[in-house]
């Protein structure tokens, strides 16, 4: 190469081969120039990966000469590393791909064939990586399948022999994975071994000697078994024979505390009468020693239940190729019978159970139900609508735990369960579901479905202000101290508060925020879903709460502000926090209801000061939140009809075209219409619904409260803009309010129950009621002793809308 | 893709049209379907109820896309007409010719539920925008709104006086269709009547909004994605445009709320849906055309023909490509669900849910990352840190090769020492000699 051929710039393609050298013969270690210090290495892959020397990601401009310059270079960069083992496969990619992979094979399967003293540990690791990241890669190919598939096949037999092997947890990290990367991407190559790869498996889980992260991709192994054979009955047998075993096992744990009519019906689900049970988990191996719990102890006998429970929630959330029976009913016997142990004895036991024992549940009881109700979530999202059956069951089952379950990490997780249901089941569950609890809890409250509402909510209510009390007694005991010195400083009452709470006890504080966290976000889904079922006296209630926890959550000033934070991440979690009550008080604002959000002024002003701080989530969802309130206040009609109108505006901006025949082409006419189309979706309303995360559905408002007249008040953009009095000082006493509803223009005019026809028809006659839109002024008007002040343009193009009556209703 | 759809209560069979053109794509064979018995289950097939005027039983048969003759069939107790299904395709509800609403689980053919809703036979479906409640209109007059949710939990059933949220009364002839509109709970819903009405009413509340006279007997709704107008499709062969949230006024010639119409032939409108543009509309009619308007400029479009005989259903549905072309690949993918039961089995309970686990396969599945690139930075750290074993292991590694070196050097060194005194040696022998020759010969 001539001295003097300079590359263009940074980014010129000749350039990258000739970097690849200069690292691969200065920086590179090898046998007359070893590595000096450990970080050379973590340099050299940043060089790589910053200058993509290895992605031969070429431009198609690219010369001839570079290209294949390049991939010379790249080559005996391969080259080099195979001698020293050191493997990195981590940029490659390329249709020279399969050329490669053989060379690539051979080396690591010769690595991992050696003896478990022959090579290095680090050699072990990096090379099993190594081949799982080839696989990876190698599956994104679908050209290549069948290769992948007899390579992944010689592989199989010395992966289970790392894993049966004692070896470090480092390798059977990295070998586990291997094998998850197989089985997701060459499942038919574990076909020949699946009966070995369950025992090897299920006996390491058994065992119970590595740590959570290894348990957890095994069980992840062995839930994506099934694929290996890819049919409907493997999977329901694996899937009957991890419920067989876990019942098993429970049956040792609780032993003594629980009831024996409940477990019977369990067992009795999981192998109907009269039908053999399954094979054990685990093949023969496993039948004797394993399920000997006597020596067990009740740690691994903890893990290994855990293990199963996660083996269980993969099979329920992760694809499968066909479809596939979901034991239903015994899933949920045995979530129930775990989830009704509470530790405390039935009486008939009482005799026969010792102080020890109950020990011993109670120690392990809380992990046991957070696995249980993981289960119960992965059976939620694997089913999906398909729940419908059971999700009275199912309700009923967490409203009686809720009852119990005392710890906030349970709470939560119950809370975030009864989210999912809300939102997956529908606004129905609102209405109907906590009649039970209600029942239950709150005799006093007759079963009517809105006092149903009123009693869910009021428990939910409940435990976000539980939480809050407790908080406050707990710190202002800390805080007191403090106060005392801080007096001098400019910082007021409650940010004080907070301070030695979120420096002192972030643990407890935090797991107390995710608990609030998720009862606010089960409030706003029970908004979102249910807000038009709900009574006043609830969603009053819950406006209220919102509000409250809003003003409280940003009291003590944004994450933005200066605030002494001692740590990161209690202020991230406060952030999050109030993100989520930000989202709550958005939902109780736009939900219908029948009256007035009483707190969008309040609203406003939080999400306006919000919006300051600028480069925050905060400030990203205050301006969101004053799009869809923005929306809330001028409801828009989207008409596809072109209406006229006498200044020649329409509203949608578009053509007044309408109606006349045209001597269009169809495809000139579609054309015309996409493009129209594509004007029409600008509306801030289609953004707003994406970005937001709610329900479109929540945020249409209820017209129609409890009258009769239903009025239409028509939108016209017009330069008329009329004048509001008296409204803020009286609400209570407005004889009539106007809701808006989200979307449209159906405007009802609510009535009080005196307020007649008559008067009515006086703001018909003589006050002309204008609710016109310039498309950023809206009068929210209409009382009937209040006097309307117009303001009609000039021009004389205002436009009088129509309050109109259906005499016929 | 998306393709129209539309059958006939004659024995003309199914039509199929696409995007592209106005010739018929495909012809599914023998079907006779009511009003509202044409549904796409899921994308997967589609079912169609058959009813024979002859007979008094009816059947529901199963289509997959590529086959022209049905595949599956099953044969209720009594003749089903309209039917419906949710969009994920895991329930079929059918309205029975005795009043009856029977639930069907798609994936196993089970028969979940059935329950008496109406004293005369049940018209036509509809299920709300989250697919919560149910809506039925029926023969006898009454629009009733069922929760579905309630219908499975016994307990509470019972408690509660009647099963249905909610029960219109103010029609006074057969319901001929009912729509929901967007907003889940909160949605409105517009039935319409022989009565030549279309009401519109709170679905949340249960109270009417709108009433709205027709000069004819609206036999279908479609109503508007923004909900500014529906668009009501009568027997004299118009499609009324009637307001919901649109300007009206009284100057029309078709009565209040009514704005305008779109007209092209003087038999029926049997059947109408939206596109999924939200702008063309697709109604069939009683002449055997099926004609696609464009809402904003009120022409048509296009225009097929399905035969002779009176369209009764256009559906409108997206399938994928590969459904349409698996007829030529392997028949994998086609098969159909078992057919319906008759009656409900509380045996087979136990047996579970049929599920398709995960099926958006776009999910990542767990080992799908690179590990690489953290197995090295976890390696180069703790050679960094030099606490482990193995990174002792790599240390003892080097320091072996280092000593092999420094042996080497000794030995260079050495020989070098050698070569030198040999040198030397030799040089002062040499001298020596010389010397001694010299003096010798001196």
């Amino acid at each position: 190469m001539a001295a003097f051929d300079h590359s263009k710039d940074l980014n010129d393609v000749a350039l990258k081969p000739r970097l690849l050298r200069i690292l691969l013969k200065d920086q590179l270690p090898d046998e007359t120039h070893p590595l000096r210090n450990p970080s050379e290495l973590s340099s050299i892959i940043f060089t790589l990966k910053i200058h993509s020397l290895l992605s031969e990601d070429i431009p198609p401009s690219a010369h001839q000469k570079h290209v294949s310059d390049w991939n010379s270079a790249v080559d005996a960069w391969l080259q080099t590393c195979i001698q020293s083992a050191e493997g990195s496969a981590m940029l490659l990619k390329d249709s020279r791909f399969d050329r490669l992979l053989h060379t690539w094979q051979n080396v690591y399967i010769s690595y991992l064939k050696q003896p478990s003293s022959g090579a290095s540990q680090f050699v072990k690791v990096s090379s099993c990586a190594a081949v799982s990241d080839l696989l990876t890669r190698l599956g994104r190919f679908s050209n290549l399948k069948k290769d992948g598939n007899s390579y992944a096949g010689k592989l199989v037999q010395p992966i289970l022999k790392l894993l049966s092997e004692d070896v470090t947890e480092a390798v059977s990290d990295v070998a586990a994975h291997l094998l998850l990367t197989i089985l997701n991407y060459f499942p038919p190559s574990v076909h020949r071994h699946h009966d070995n790869a369950e025992e090897i498996i299920v006996s390491k889980i058994m065992s119970a000697n590595c740590n959570a992260n290894v348990l957890k991709k095994l069980s992840c192994c062995l839930a994506s078994l099934p694929k290996s054979k890819g049919d409907e009955d493997s999977w329901s047998l694996l899937m009957q024979k991890v419920l067989v075993s876990l019942s098993a096992l429970l049956n040792s744990t609780l032993e003594g505390l629980e009831e024996e009519r409940r477990r019977l019906e369990a067992v009795t689900l999981l192998v109907p009468p009269g039908k053999d049970p399954p094979p054990t988990l685990g093949g023969k191996m496993m039948t004797g020693e394993a399920f000997n719990t006597g020596e067990r102890s009740q740690k691994m006998l903890i893990s290994s239940i855990s293990s199963l429970m996660q083996c269980c929630c993969m099979m329920l959330t992760n694809s499968y190729p066909v479809q596939v029976t979901v034991p239903i009913c015994p899933l949920l016997a045995i979530i129930r019978r775990v989830l009704m142990v509470n530790g405390s004895l039935p009486e008939a036991l009482q005799p026969f159970t010792t102080a020890m024992q109950q020990e011993f549940v109670c120690l392990q009881l809380p992990v046991l139900h957070l696995n249980m109700l993981e289960v119960l979530a992965a059976v939620i999202k694997g089913l999906r609508s398909q729940l419908l059956p059971h999700a009275a069951d199912i309700i009923w089952l967490l409203m009686k735990y809720l009852k119990t379950c005392c710890m906030p990490e349970l709470r939560t997780k119950v809370y975030s369960i009864i989210r999912a249901l809300l939102i997956s089941m529908g606004a129905e569950l609102v209405g109907s579901a906590t009649a039970d609890i209600a029942g239950d809890q709150f005799p006093a409250v007759s079963g009517s479905r809105p006092a149903a509402g009123a009693g869910e909510a009021t428990q939910f209510a409940d435990t976000i202000n539980d939480v809050g009390p407790l908080d406050e007694q707990s710190h202002v005991k800390v805080s007191h101290p403090l106060q005392k010195k801080r007096k001098h400083g400019a910082l007021t009452g409650p940010l004080v508060e907070q301070q030695p709470l979120l420096c002192s006890e972030p643990k407890d504080r935090q797991s107390s925020i995710a608990l609030k966290k998720a009862a606010l976000e089960t409030l706003e889904a029970l908004v979102v879903m249910g807000g038009a079922l709900s009574c006043d006296s609830w969603r009053r209630r819950i406006d209220d709460l919102m509000i409250e926890v809003v003003t409280n959550a940003c009291k003590g000033g944004w994450t933005h502000d200066e605030k002494p934070f001692h740590c990161m991440e209690t202020r991230a979690v406060w952030e999050d926090f109030q993100l989520v009550a930000l989202h709550a008080l958005l939902a109780s604002i736009l939900s219908p209801a029948g009256y007035r959000p009483p707190y969008l002024s309040k609203g406003l002003e939080i999400f306006h000061k919000g919006k300051q701080n600028s480069g925050s989530k905060v400030a990203e969802f205050c301006s969101q939140a004053l799009v869809a309130l923005e929306v809330l206040i001028h409801p828009r009609a989207l008409p596809l009809i072109d209406v006229p109108l006498s200044n020649g505006n329409s509203y949608s901006f578009g053509r007044t075209d309408f109606g006349g025949p045209t001597d269009k082409q169809p495809q000139n006419f579609l054309y015309e219409m996409y493009k129209e189309d594509n004007l029409e979706s600008g509306v801030p309303a289609h953004g707003v619904h994406k970005n937001m995360q709610f329900d479109g559905n929540s945020l249409d408002v209820t017209r129609d409260q409890n009258h009769k007249e239903s009025n239409v008040v028509n939108v016209l953009p017009d330069n008329v803009m009329p004048m509001e009095r008296d409204d803020g000082s009286k609400p209570a006493n407005l004889a009539s309010k106007v809701k808006f509803s989200y979307d449209r223009t159906m405007v009802d005019v609510q009535h009080h129950k005196e307020s007649n026809q008559s008067s009515l028809a006086s703001i018909c006659d003589d006050n002309p009621v204008v609710v016109p839109m310039s498309s950023s002024h809206v009068a929210i008007t209409s009382t009937t002793e209040v006097e309307y002040v117009v303001t009609a343009a000039p021009d004389n193009k205002a436009k009088m809308p129509m309050i109109e009556q259906d005499d016929d209703l | 893709m998306e393709v129209v759809m539309a059958s006939s209560s004659m024995d003309a069979g199914v039509g199929r049209w696409e995007e592209d053109s106005n010739a018929e794509k495909f012809r599914y064979k023998s079907c006779l379907s009511p009003p509202h018995g044409l549904v796409s289950v899921g994308g997967r097939f589609f079912a169609s109820s058959q009813l024979r005027e002859s007979s008094t039983s009816g059947s529901i048969l199963y289509w997959s896309w590529h086959k022209p003759q049905p595949e599956v069939k099953s044969f209720p107790v009594e003749p089903i007409k309209p039917l419906v299904s949710n969009r994920e395709g895991t329930y079929l509800i059918g309205g029975g010719a005795s009043g009856d609403v029977f639930v069907w689980e798609v994936y196993t053919g089970r028969l979940l539920k059935k329950w008496r809703a109406h004293y005369g036979a049940v018209s036509c479906l509809a299920l709300s925008d989250d697919e919560s409640l149910l809506i039925s209109g029926a023969e006898d007059g009454r629009v009733k709104v069922w929760s579905l949710f309630m219908m499975f939990d016994d307990a509470r059933r019972k408690e509660a006086r009647h099963g249905h949220v909610h029960n219109f009364r103010e029609h006074t002839l057969r319901v001929t269709d009912v729509k929901s509109g967007h907003g889940g709970s909160n949605a409105v819903i517009i039935s319409a009547s022989e009565d030549q009405t279309c009401k519109v009413w709170s679905l949340a509340t249960g109270r009417l909004l709108r009433n709205i006279t027709f000069p004819a007997v609206i036999n279908a709704i479609a109503i508007d994605v923004g909900e500014y107008a529906f668009y009501a499709g009568g027997r004299d062969g118009k499609i009324y445009i009637a307001a919901l949230n649109a300007l009206t006024t009284n100057s029309t010639d078709y009565g209040k709320h009514i704005i305008g119409s779109l007209a092209d032939s003087s038999r029926a409108v049997t059947s109408l849906a939206f596109r999924a543009d939200g702008i063309s509309l697709v109604s069939g009619s009683e002449d055997g055309k099926i004609r696609v308007w464009d809402t904003r400029t009120r022409n048509i479009v296009r225009m097929f023909t399905h035969g002779k005989g009176p369209v009764t259903n256009v559906l409108i549905t997206r399938i994928s490509e590969s459904e349409l072309k698996s007829q030529a690949s392997h028949g994998r993918k086609a098969l159909l669900p078992p057919s319906l039961d008759k009656y409900a089995n509380s045996s087979e309970e136990i047996m579970g849910t049929k599920a398709f686990i995960g099926c958006d396969s776009s999910s990542n599945p767990g080992g799908g990352s690179y590990l690489i690139e953290d197995v090295m930075n976890n390696q180069i750290k703790e050679f960094q840190q030099q606490g482990s074993t193995t990174a002792a292991e790599m240390e003892v590694e080097r320091l072996k090769l280092e000593c092999k070196r420094a042996t080497q050097m000794v030995q260079q060194w050495k020989n070098m020492y050698d070569n030198l005194h040999q040198f030397c040696v030799n040089e002062l022998v040499d001298e020596s000699n010389a010397k001694h020759i010299k003096i010798n010969s001196g």
